[in-house]
């Protein structure tokens, strides 16, 4: 055979092999979707990064997939989302539904970059607890969003180099914590809330919402400043790995940051509710506006409120989640227990309406100092 | 004649046009789009409300903290550079001079921080600074320290680790720039009695000035524009203005005031460029110029 010969036997060869894997790869798929409602769709969805997307992720999107034969292309986010749907083409918007928590899901239906939901569509928003779907009358509702979670803050610590066990936000202005705490310098409300629990000036975190130059303001400002902080982190990640490093030995961070930690390694790592307040949040999810999937973010959304998935996340991150239906398992129910018995959701309204004033007060007076 | 200088002068212009398209295209037009940003109303419905005002300057004119803040950005990109001048400039005549394997492993080691992330490699910078890392092992194993230290989250963490990162930017730039000089002109230097600081001064300075300030300049607008290194490895007290402008942008969601931020920025960094490049080019011509 000449050269020429061979060359065109081995791309015949090759041809007929390519023909093959490409029949053999798409049969199955095409076979196991072909009778789902949303087979070949792709929804994009989004994720607070570290535990929580890891969480959805292994709980939720694999159920999601196998219910609807659709795929979702399920995105890691660190609160950037609302900036680039407000940038995106009303029309075209990058997401088909976001995570936000707080502030931020009350700028997001400020700004008019979700689209409204007709509970009928999501059948699962019938079985959501008294607490999350009441109105919280400072804007948290769920017209645009459903709820998924009551997340609360703890203080996470190093048991081999705090030399306590702390047990209350005090414990943080405690002399030998001094140069050992970290805190979080963008959801700033964390550590205010610690501080105002602080002070007698008014009850609860009163302080806090009153006018950013108040005498109140100053003196959470004078508290914080008390704090010999170490590390002011931007990230649930960068936190924990200084906490895993040892160059902060406690910190206040979302409990789901933590509690991977604590449980896999409770010998090195704890993490309490302080004794002052289960002070939270609700993360939401959204559909934004101009989605083209409507109807399959629906279905995301009806997968993320079913109990029996609720009840495998919850063991995974233990908050208090928003079907009533969900039943928890034994390491999940007193922490549960716990967040609902002391739970005080802040008032994100007047959060998100202050959020850069007291954000540039605190980077003046208590961040660089 | 005329016609032969006319269609030269338009092949300059044509072969210059896709450059030129380009660097409009990726610098000119967000430049100017954040321009105009920066001077729209600030708003808490929207990023920002259509008006024209200069209200984001006047709060940066009158922020004793984000003046302090630019002006650290612009400390951190100088003392970073200057370490890169004095760390990269003999790595670069080291490369220029090597031959072979030499040259092949020193290129190689040069570009391997490369081929990394750039947040992989800032998080490498974490570990070695750590309380349990090598460094505090070595401090305290050594009594320079009774116990592990705080080092991460200082200026010179930062200072290192913006260092780091420019490193390998300005050694290869200077590198291309002294490959274009022609070693013979030292070598006939030498033989007529120039010793080899004059043959470098005289010779290699010149012809490699206007490469040098480029490299110069790359680590510099590097350090000015450094984001990852400060939050990784700083305080807030290290924190640029970048991460301002990210903030702004991203969390607090005051475009306008980050715009501002960042034009001042870009402002700030082109003008100390152009000021490299006129210091250096004046020295080499001041070289040439002078007779000896």
């Amino acid at each position: 055979m000449s050269s020429l010969g061979r060359v065109r036997t081995y791309l015949a060869l090759l041809s007929v092999t390519a023909l093959v894997a490409a029949g053999c790869s798409q049969d199955e798929p095409s076979q196991a979707s072909g009778d789902k409602p949303f087979a070949g769709q792709t929804l994009i969805a989004t994720a607070y990064s570290g535990p929580y997307y890891e969480a959805f992720k292994r709980i939720m999107v694999p159920a999601f997939e196998e219910r609807t034969g659709a795929t979702i292309q399920f995105i890691p986010t660190n609160g950037e989302e609302l900036s680039e749907l407000s940038a995106a083409p009303p029309d075209n918007p990058p997401y088909d539904v976001v995570m936000c928590a707080g502030p931020d899901y009350i700028r997001g239906m400020e700004q008019g970059l979700f689209r409204k939901l007709v509970p009928a569509d999501i059948p699962n928003m019938a079985d959501l607890t008294d607490f999350h779907q009441q109105d919280f009358g400072f804007g948290l509702n769920t017209d645009f969003g459903i709820p998924f979670d009551f997340g609360v803050f703890v203080i996470a610590y190093n048991k081999e180099t705090l030399g306590f066990t702390p047990t209350s936000y005090a414990d943080l202005w405690r002399p030998e914590a001094q140069g050992k705490i970290g805190l979080d310098a963008i959801y700033w409300y964390q550590n205010t809330s610690a501080a105002a629990l602080q002070l007698d000036d008014l009850p609860g975190l009163d302080e806090m919402y009153e006018p950013v130059d108040s005498p109140a303001w100053d003196h959470i400002v004078e508290k914080l400043q008390e704090l010999d902080v170490v590390q002011w982190f931007q990230t649930g990640a960068e936190m924990s790995a200084a906490l895993e490093r040892g160059d902060i030995s406690m910190a206040i961070a979302s409990l789901e940051i933590v509690s991977e930690f604590a449980k896999t390694n409770p010998e090195k790592y704890g993490m309490v509710v302080p004794d002052e307040a289960a002070v939270g949040y609700i993360d939401y999810f959204c559909q934004t506006k101009g989605t083209k999937n409507a109807a399959l973010a629906n279905e995301w959304m009806n997968t993320l409120l079913d109990p029996e998935l609720q009840a495998q996340w919850a063991d995974i991150i233990p908050y208090y989640l928003s079907n009533d239906l969900t039943e928890y398992s034994s390491f999940a129910q007193p922490i549960v227990d716990g967040e609902k018995d002391r739970g005080q959701l802040l008032d994100y309204g007047y959060i998100a309406s202050v959020f850069d004033e007291v954000d540039t007060r605190l980077k003046q007076e208590v961040y660089s100092q | 004649m005329r016609a032969a200088t006319y269609t030269k002068r338009h092949t300059h212009v044509l072969l210059l046009a896709p450059a030129l398209i380009l660097l409009v295209g990726i610098f000119a037009v967000p430049i100017f789009a954040i321009l105009g940003v920066s001077v729209q109303k600030s708003s808490t419905l929207r990023n920002y409300e259509p008006g024209f005002t200069l209200a984001s300057y006047w709060r940066l004119a009158t922020s004793p903290f984000f003046l302090g803040q630019l002006a650290r950005t612009m400390e951190i990109a100088a003392l970073s550079t200057v370490l890169c001048v004095i760390l990269g400039t003999p790595v670069a005549f080291k490369l220029w001079k090597a031959h072979g394997r030499a040259k092949t492993l020193l290129l190689s080691i040069v570009l391997l921080p490369l081929f990394t992330n750039i947040i992989a490699r800032v998080y490498a910078w974490l570990l070695v600074f750590a309380k349990d890392g090598p460094i505090n092992w070595v401090l305290v194993e050594t009594h320079v320290f009774r116990e592990p230290a705080l080092l991460n989250f200082q200026f010179f963490t930062v200072i290192v680790g913006v260092t780091y990162v420019a490193l390998p930017l300005f050694v290869l730039i200077l590198y291309s720039a002294l490959e274009g000089v022609d070693w013979s002109l030292v070598e006939g230097a030498r033989t007529l009695g120039a010793s080899s600081f004059r043959s470098m001064r005289e010779i290699v300075f010149p012809l490699a000035a206007p490469g040098a300030a480029g490299a110069v300049a790359v680590a510099f607008t590097w350090g000015a524009g450094a984001f990852a290194e400060p939050q990784v490895l700083g305080s807030p007290r290290e924190w640029t203005t970048g991460i301002e402008v990210g903030n702004q942008i991203l969390r607090t969601f005051n475009w306008p005031f980050g715009a501002t931020l960042a034009f001042a920025l870009v402002a700030v960094t082109l003008l100390i460029v152009y000021l490299i490049f006129k210091l250096i080019v004046r020295g080499e011509r001041a070289h040439v110029a002078t007779p000896r």
